[in-house]
């Protein structure tokens, strides 16, 4: 039935809010009438008493004294009679529902009421309510890729390499691939002395101060248990809370997913970070861990927290993050860094993670790990991701040591075949930064634009495969300023949506510069100013000079010769020793830890 | 329930709540009397005619619950308060009463608890929820108000007004402004019976009618006032009234003498405009022998007054207040009600409102 319904611009400005609705109501086939704005007080009760409509609309900004001036324009209408025929509704970016109420309309409309809903509620169907659940998918973003290669030496070089590797690593374990094989054993056992004996096995071939903090609970500096009081805390937030209406990133489907890290170190922190992340549109996070986990041998167990940067990750833990985000949100864990890059990855899996990062080249060059334990943990890493279909991001941020981006990205392409061939599906996640072989050399003296569009546009050129910038984007192109640093984010993910990538991580306006834990208001920062900059950039492009086109071509030359030097090596690790992948020069060195434990 | 029948006369007693503004203390005024009543053993009823939403949690933008119900009490809120109570109740009847909050729904308290009160924010709501109550055979229902809203309690038997420097730091104002609302309730109660709700009614020997529910302007008044003969005694304004309309009104009946203006309560004069003004109107009118009287006529019962006010510093709210004692003495002095300070010593203001 078609409603009569008075448009009410109580603002003596702002009336375009309502003319739309208007619009909307009108093409509904109702029946409105819009009063000038500004009209006195007794000249719309008069009018909204002698017309009998159904609603009234009314709009005004919120500012000082005018909550009370809307309680009384409620309470005219009620003393005229009004209210007992009329429904009386409020819309404006700040009202909520329980504004509405204290003032005393029957209903109200925000900052993220729809027009369906207002459709609805004058029509009387069943609205649902925009505060509860995400309403998204879990997305899928390696399925729609072939990996199927366009440059051809480029494709033969990459098998080579990898044949070469996978034939080398073949027979060959290590203490960290037998843990992530006990740590499963023990997951799915389910008896008590059976666990103990499978415990015994690992704590044999973990670093003492592991098996001190798992059996004594003599933690490393920093580390305590998460007490049974604060989990409590944890579930009343999780299940006593009513979640505020969902906000989106993505202005259209063809935009970018949004990432972001957690590794304050406490899980709690990170899911009630997360919890408020994924209430504006984050689709998922990456799990950082700490920085010393890669260099024992064993993994802590239990629900921990870390007095320092990253998050522990125990199967606890990781599971406790599943668990408390939304089925629909995202989640890959870093194992590619250390001594239990298996056993993460196996606890990933265990534990109902979505993918893991994983690159051998990187977890060789800049954060420390033999290449030759790397490569042989890696490898058992790469098939187990697969087993658990969880695809595996490669992060290129070996860049950020001052290796070249063609380096790099060829460190890149090698985990790419590697885990074509070892059936896994993987992610590959150029840098979008201004690198120090950057600033020195002076790709990105005219614009950051050029540079970043030739790594995107090489990659593609040479495989078809996912494209996630990180990590995060605009590394080194922020500053400590929250203004700057958002616009610089926004600024890179306006650029990554324009060439159509599948995702990016952003960091927090104050990642860098936070002088501890990063705060909440500065992670909603980046995620506003990227969802801004979707919405400005729309459908359109970014139209970078003509020497995108030379840095491309300059790119995959490069990347060939990189390929080529690699092969000549007799494998992956020797051609890692030998700094064909990044060298002293350039500022990388290949890790020692874990050197000679190869069995 | 067992009603507990402390009451004189055994009659139910409906006390508003009423604040000239938010912040001052329309919240402590009712925590006080629920806790008296219930310290008393009377059998209470409690809803509001809106949402106190000044208490959010910034980190959550959660509601946190205000009121402490004690165990026995009847509430009427909105659905949506219900999950954030901290007090175990029985739902004991959903309306299909719909506020931005939710149905309202009528509980009774099992486990004393903190509960958010917004209940049905419009009068005939209120009424009939009021009505369901009853049901409960209560000695009390205490009615909060919202804001400065108070239209919706108009039927009420009794109002407390709230007032404090958070309306105004001027407390000369506060007391002028306090005296101001008294004259307007002081006003009698019309004999004219059984009179229609929904059009202005002139009552001569006959009463006749006019199509108007509301006297907003001068076309209203002119109206109104050209069926007035020199039998007509008395006018009948169920609606709204505008100090336009009243003004108009009284110059287009200028010769007429000794008239009655009906309205439908203190509350329809309360909201014709600012109370220095509505007083001044009854007080003109006064003079030229048109008497105002009210068809329901709450009584002002008492008035609470709150020092506190929130001082804005740097774009900082901050907590302030004006000179207790002067406010006290200021605006008990304007008043003929009793005036109280809740925060100060033992109150008998309960007394006031079953008596």
């Amino acid at each position: 039935m078609k409603k009569r319904i008075l448009c009410v611009p109580l603002d003596p400005v702002h009336d375009v809010g309502i003319k739309i609705i208007r619009n909307e109501l009108d093409k509904h086939g109702h029946k409105t009438e819009l009063l000038s704005p500004d009209l006195p007080m007794e000249e719309i009760v008069k009018h909204a008493a002698f017309g009998k409509y159904d609603f009234i609309f009314v709009s005004r900004t919120l500012g000082y004294g005018v909550a009370e001036l809307l309680a009384r324009f409620n309470d005219y209408l009620d003393a005229a009679g009004v209210r007992e025929t009329s429904r009386i509704v409020i819309g404006g970016k700040p009202i909520t529902p329980e504004l509405a109420a204290e003032l005393g309309f029957d209903k109200g409309f925000g900052a993220n009421s729809t027009m369906d809903e207002i459709i609805a509620y004058v029509e009387g169907k069943a609205i649902e309510s925009t505060t509860v659940g995400l309403k998204r998918e879990k997305k899928n973003f390696t399925d729609k890729y072939s990996y199927k290669f366009h440059n051809k030496e480029i494709e033969s070089l990459l098998s080579d390499i990898s044949d070469k590797v996978i034939s080398w690593a073949k027979g060959k374990t290590s203490d960290g691939i037998q843990r992530a094989e006990l740590r499963k054993e023990i997951i799915h056992s389910k008896n008590e002395q059976e666990k103990e004996k499978i415990y015994k096995k690992y704590n044999a071939i973990s670093d003492p101060s592991i098996v001190d903090s798992n059996q004594k609970r003599q933690y490393i500096k920093g580390v305590r248990k998460v007490t049974d009081e604060e989990l409590e805390q944890l579930n009343l937030f999780l299940t006593q809370n009513h979640p505020v209406a969902p906000q989106k990133i993505q202005h259209h489907d063809k935009h970018p997913l949004l990432f972001k890290f957690l590794g304050s170190g406490c899980p709690l922190l990170d899911i009630i970070h997360g919890k408020i992340c994924e209430r504006w549109g984050i689709d998922g996070f990456l799990v950082i861990n700490p920085s010393w986990e890669a260099r024992y041998e064993g993994l802590l167990d239990g629900y921990l927290t870390h007095e320092n940067d990253g998050t522990i990750t125990s199967f606890s833990n990781i599971n406790l993050l599943r668990k408390s985000l939304d089925p629909s949100t995202l989640l890959t864990v870093r194992a590619h860094r250390g001594l239990n890059t298996p056993e993460t990855v196996m606890l990933a899996g265990e534990a109902g993670a979505d993918m893991v990062k994983i690159n051998l080249v990187y977890g060789s060059l800049g954060a420390g790990t033999d290449p030759e334990r790397l490569a042989v943990d890696g490898i058992y890493a790469i098939k187990l991701a697969g087993e658990h279909k969880m695809p595996f991001d490669i992060p290129g941020n070996d860049e950020l040591s001052g290796v070249p981006a063609w380096k790099t990205l060829a460190g890149l392409l090698i985990n790419v075949m590697l885990g074509i061939k070892l059936s896994a599906q993987p992610i590959l996640k150029p840098l979008f930064c201004y690198g120090p072989h950057i600033v020195i050399n002076g790709q990105m003296k005219n614009n950051y634009i050029d540079y970043n569009v030739a790594k995107i546009n090489a990659l593609r050129q040479i495989v078809d495969s996912p494209i996630w910038p990180g990590e995060p984007i605009a590394f080194m192109t922020q500053t400590e300023e929250r203004v700057q640093a958002a616009n610089a984010n926004s600024y890179h993910a306006a650029l990554a949506a324009s060439l159509a990538v599948d995702a990016i991580t952003v960091a927090s306006t104050d990642e860098a510069y936070s002088r501890g834990p990063i705060c909440i208001t500065s992670r909603i920062d980046t995620i506003r100013a990227v969802t801004d900059a979707f919405r400005f950039l729309g459908n359109a492009d970014f139209a970078p000079t003509q020497q995108a086109e030379l840095f491309t071509e300059e790119i995959i030359t490069k990347i060939t010769e990189v390929l080529r030097e690699v092969n000549k090596a007799e494998n992956l690790p020797q051609a890692i020793y030998s700094g064909c992948l990044g060298n002293k020069d350039d500022g990388a060195y290949p890790g020692k830890f874990g050197k000679g434990t190869i069995k | 329930m067992i009603k507990n029948n402390l009451l004189a006369n055994d009659s139910l007693r409906i006390i508003g709540i009423v604040g000239t503004a938010k912040n001052t203390g329309k919240t402590t005024t009712l925590s006080f009397l629920i806790q008296d009543a219930f310290s008393k053993r009377y059998s209470i009823g409690v809803t509001g005619i809106g949402y106190d939403g000044e208490e959010i949690d910034t980190i959550t933008m959660l509601p946190k619950p205000r009121l402490l119900l004690e165990k026995n009490t009847i509430a009427a809120t909105s659905e949506d308060c219900l999950k954030v109570t901290t007090a175990d109740y029985k739902l004991l009847e959903t309306t299909n009463i719909v506020t931005p909050l939710g149905k309202v729904c009528i509980v009774k308290i099992i486990e004393p608890g903190l509960m958010v009160i917004a209940g049905p924010n419009k009068k005939f709501e209120l009424a009939r929820v009021i009505k369901k109550l009853k049901k409960y055979d209560l000695d009390i229902i205490f009615i909060d108000g919202s804001l400065n809203r108070i239209a919706p309690l108009a039927r009420v038997d009794k109002i407390i007004f709230t007032t404090g420097a958070s309306r105004n730091t001027d407390i000369d104002f506060l007391a002028k402004e306090m005296k101001e609302i008294g004259l307007i309730f002081q006003q009698e109660k019309t004999k004219f019976n059984g009179l229609d709700q929904n059009r202005i009614q002139i009552i001569s020997e006959q009463i006749r009618e006019i199509d108007l529910v509301s006297l907003l302007d001068e076309d209203d008044a002119n109206l109104v006032a050209q069926k007035c003969d020199n039998n007509t005694r008395a006018f009948f304004v169920p609606g709204m009234v505008s100090l336009k309309g009243l003004k108009k009104f009284l110059v287009a009946i200028k010769n007429k003498s000794s008239l009655e203006l009906i309205l439908d309560s203190p509350i329809t004069m309360m909201l014709s405009g600012e109370p220095s003004e509505a007083a001044a109107f009854i007080k003109t009118a006064t003079a030229h022998n048109l008497k105002i009287t009210y068809c329901y006529k709450p009584e002002l019962t008492a008035v609470t007054i709150n020092p506190f006010y929130p001082l804005e510093r740097n774009f900082h709210f901050n907590t302030a207040y004006v000179d207790k004692e002067f406010l006290f003495i200021q605006v008990r002095n304007a008043l003929a009600v009793p005036v109280f300070n809740i925060k100060e010593g033992s109150v008998n203001l309960l007394e006031l409102c079953i008596n």
